[in-house]
């Protein structure tokens, strides 16, 4: 309940962000430019406007997650406000519970906007709403989850800056996922293949929420395959806000 | 006073000067630079497969920015009035057919010295032959199917650029051979598409003669739910070898309805439009 209190103070406080607007705002201008870009394609418009324009929701809906998350946590500790929370009956799990669900609800305002939006500019070009996008951008939400999970959990014991390269890097390797597969396939030295595993099945793999080809070009999904990504995305999100409970109980805010 | 609207007005000219500089320079560069700086990016363009992994999930719009790169790259390479570069285009067909004078294209004899042992008839009909044949852009877009095998390495579902290469840029250029592995990754790549391999018939029954594939891709169309019946009528037409007018308006017709693009229905339209003449 004490989370679900910081979660509306983080809301209020981040929604007010102004470079979270100026994100936001130019996601909406490429959304719209992509109606243009889209001219050029020979009778591909639709096709160019849908991928430009989940392109657009996922890149700047990251980019809002990790200018953010980074500094969700760090921010309290520098301008002391965090002593205000820890003198008060609240557990620092609630603290930190909070503070992302705050930020995650933040973000599905955003991408509720940069959705309508798309719809929008959908409808202009197709002449109806294409309900079909909904499955990609709610995984695009849930990668943004896992994305604000590793900030936050990064941002419970270094700096804003190293959380950012941190979780870029993390970003990066997890949409390689498939590649260090393909590794773990084709090499034969026991001790890489398990340091290789180990990178593997540790970091997420961001691929799992890519439905954006599959939707796009009406192709089938697996089955369940949308029950099990979302399932994935949520597990480790709650691993990681676990991982950074635990860090930020020990943590000395002296 | 006087002295600060001096000096304001001062730097109001070096501001205005620099502008028309600057817009000067870039006026130049854009001459000297023209069509080779757009080659230049193609060429130098890494492979598709490193070209998906570094897109990092956004392999539809790497696709689609190389999509629209090829398009454009096409556009200003071949001899078209609407293509800005059109006087260049003309100068450069105008010395590649000087240089290949005395070349003969294979392309050009495919239909003599290719095997005639159980095509039709109609698919050698003079005509038709030099309608099909006439490959107005040959060796004027040499990079325009590695451009396309990288657009279809990064997004294997796209289907419109197995299509367009398959089918409009061979008409125009005479890559039979290139058409052909283009169409073929296409229906590797999308097993339950009919359109691909109903121009793949096309290809192998006009271009490359060998009535045995063209009937083996039409049998794969019509395994596809979404295959439309004619391409059914079609086949049985073929097989039979029966009917040459009303068997090639068929195919040719069946192309124009499916394809959404207008270039190539032009093309398809013009072509027909000859055939009945």
């Amino acid at each position: 309940m004490k989370s679900f209190v910081i979660a509306a103070n983080t809301f209020r406080e981040t929604i007010r962000n102004r470079i979270m607007y100026n994100i936001l705002f130019f996601a909406i201008f490429v959304i719209g430019v992509s109606l243009l870009v889209s001219d050029w394609s020979i009778h591909q418009q639709a096709k160019i406007l849908k991928d430009f324009g989940l392109a657009a929701m996922s890149i700047f809906g990251l980019l809002i997650a990790i200018f953010i998350g980074i500094r969700l946590i760090y921010q309290e500790i520098e301008k002391r406000t965090i002593y205000m929370l820890v003198t008060k009956p609240i557990a620092r799990w609630e603290i930190i519970v909070g503070k992302y669900l705050g930020l995650i609800l933040t973000i599905a305002v955003n991408v509720l906007v940069m959705s309508l939006c798309l719809f929008a500019v959908d409808y202009l070009l197709e002449g109806f709403v294409n309900w079909e996008l909904t499955p990609a951008i709610l995984l695009i939400y849930v990668e943004i989850m896992v994305v604000i999970a590793l900030a936050t959990f990064f941002s419970t014991f270094t700096s804003p800056m190293i959380s950012a390269l941190l979780t870029i890097c993390l970003f990066v390797v997890g949409h390689l996922s498939p590649i260090l597969k393909l590794f773990l396939h084709t090499h034969t030295n026991t001790i890489f293949k398990l340091i290789l595993q180990g990178i593997y099945y540790a970091v997420p793999n961001l691929e799992y929420f890519n439905i954006r080809t599959a939707v796009v070009e009406s192709l089938p999904l697996p089955h369940h395959f949308l029950f099990y990504a979302l399932f994935y995305g949520i597990g480790y999100v709650g691993i990681l806000l676990l991982i950074s409970s635990f860090i930020f109980r020990r943590k000395d805010l002296k | 006073m006087v002295k600060s609207k001096i000096q304001k007005i001062i730097w109001l000219l070096v501001g205005v000067l620099f502008v028309v500089l600057i817009w000067r320079v870039h006026v130049n560069l854009d001459k000297i630079r023209l069509n080779r700086s757009h080659q230049e990016e193609i060429v130098y363009l890494p492979d598709g497969e490193t070209l998906r992994w570094a897109s990092l999930g956004y392999q539809n719009v790497v696709a689609d920015i190389l999509w629209i790169q090829s398009v454009l790259y096409f556009g200003r390479n071949i001899l078209d009035e609407d293509n800005p570069y059109y006087e260049q285009v003309l100068e450069r067909k105008k010395r590649l057919a000087e240089s290949e004078k005395d070349k003969i294209h294979p392309a050009s004899f495919q239909h003599v010295t290719s095997s005639q042992n159980s095509c039709p008839e109609f698919v050698f009909d003079s005509k038709l032959q030099s309608l099909l044949f006439n490959f107005e852009n040959r060796g004027l877009v040499n990079y325009i199917y590695p451009l396309l095998d990288r657009v279809t390495t990064i997004d294997p579902h796209f289907k419109y650029p197995y299509i367009f290469g398959g089918m409009y840029v061979l008409m125009e250029t005479g890559e039979i051979d290139k058409a052909v592995a283009l169409l073929e990754k296409g229906k590797k790549n999308n097993p339950e598409d009919w359109e691909i391999p109903y121009y793949l018939g096309f290809v192998y029954l006009f271009y490359k003669h060998n009535l045995k594939l063209a009937i083996e891709n039409l049998k794969t169309a019509i395994r596809s739910p979404q295959c439309p019946g004619f391409v059914l009528n079609l086949l049985a037409a073929i097989s039979k070898k029966i009917n040459y007018q009303q068997t090639l308006i068929s195919y040719l017709k069946g192309i124009a309805n499916s394809t959404t693009d207008k270039l190539l229905k032009n093309k398809i339209r013009k072509t027909l439009e000859k055939l009945k003449e």
